[in-house]
């Protein structure tokens, strides 16, 4: 229970530094910032699950991670200069993720 | 109970990072929706028709206020008057291609050798001679003057360039033709003068140069650049107090008076 209020109230601080920090994500780097999103809820949303099944670890909390977002990002790039637009691939893979992470008994 | 553990400090901070970036990617898309047009096209078309009618009304309304003032007694005139006065400035400015009876010279470097001692330099055409030609034509009174095809305006210089002769940018050749509009009598007589400059300056060297009288020639346009980049339009009375041009009258009146006295005394 307890990990659902940290991440609640993370959330709420952040979305407070946001609105308090005058910045937006500049319009050429709008696909690359969608991944990154849809990663880090997926990290997070994973690392309540981990933890609720008590076997959290940091290592493979952050090196998960890193591995997707960095892969995410990676295939939006390099679909950049391919030609072949890889985002939506990359968007409904995260969105898949994030799906089958809610729970249905 | 509050003890607080590492996955929840990870994954609170997670969150922090996740919050600010759906705040900035939000921001992002309000902002780009906010600068696109609305996608509702048929509505744009519609107030563009809209607009256009508009406009097209406004634009008879005014053909009608216009016919209106035509109608006013003395606008024929003004109008008139104002492009009499757009088309001497033009000629004035040498925007109008022109022709007339005028003359041709043309001038070319000096065709014999000249001795082993003389300045080989004072056997060709330099740009002075065209420039001071072009000045004795225009105190001849010449209306226009080109050379090799290129008008002379008031903008117009002469430039040395090695071996070629500039006039403004345009690069001229041998020989150099010039054309002046004018009295070809009067032009030619002006030119030729005892003591004149062609006299002086030109015939001793040997340079070729043949003066023809032609009863209808063309003189091009100008093409060059008109750029008025550094002046503005200025007052004259605001720069010379009138007293002052009132002396320097008083000066040449005098210097005249004394030119007219001095040459009865010599008589």
């Amino acid at each position: 229970m307890m990990i659902w209020v940290s991440s609640l109230f993370g959330l709420a601080f952040g979305v407070f530094l946001g609105l308090v920090i005058p910045w937006q994500i500049p319009l050429a780097y709008g696909k690359y910032s969608v991944v990154l999103i849809l990663a880090v809820a997926d990290a997070v949303l994973s690392g309540i699950q981990a933890d609720k099944r008590e076997d959290f670890s940091l290592s493979r909390f952050g090196g998960g991670f890193f591995a997707l977002a960095g892969l995410g990002l990676f295939l939006v790039w390099f679909g950049e200069r391919l030609g072949v637009d890889f985002f939506p691939g990359v968007v409904v893979v995260f969105c898949l993720r994030l799906f089958w992470r809610v729970p249905l008994r | 109970m509050l003890r607080v553990r590492g996955s929840q400090v990870v994954l609170g901070l997670a969150s922090v990072l996740l919050g600010m970036l759906l705040v900035f990617q939000y921001r992002a898309g309000t902002g780009l929706r906010r600068d696109l047009p609305p996608p509702d096209y048929n509505e744009l078309a519609s107030h563009i028709e809209r607009l256009e009618v508009e406009a097209r009304v406004r634009g008879q309304r005014l053909e009608e206020e216009i016919g209106a003032l035509r109608e006013l007694p003395g606008a024929a005139k003004a109008g008139a008057d104002y492009d009499e006065e757009l088309r001497l400035l033009r000629l004035a400015s040498g925007l109008y291609p022109l022709s007339g009876p005028g003359l041709e010279i043309v001038l070319e470097d000096s065709g014999g050798e000249g001795l082993a001692f003389v300045d080989p330099n004072l056997l060709l055409v330099h740009y002075d001679h065209l420039l001071f030609l072009v000045n004795e034509l225009w105190v001849a009174g010449a209306e226009a003057v080109a050379v090799n095809g290129e008008r002379v305006v008031a903008q117009t210089g002469f430039t040395c360039a090695g071996p070629l002769i500039l006039a403004g940018t345009k690069r001229l050749a041998p020989p150099y033709v010039i054309h002046a509009l004018g009295d070809p009598a009067a032009l030619r007589a002006a030119l030729t003068m005892p003591g004149g400059f062609i006299e002086a300056q030109i015939q001793p060297y040997g340079l070729g140069l043949t003066i023809t009288e032609k009863s209808d020639l063309f003189i091009p346009a100008y093409r060059g650049d008109l750029v008025f980049d550094h002046a503005r339009l200025g007052r004259e009375d605001s720069h010379t107090p009138p007293d002052k041009r009132e002396d320097a009258c008083v000066h040449i009146r005098a210097y005249a008076e004394e030119l007219t006295e001095d040459g009865r005394a010599g008589d």
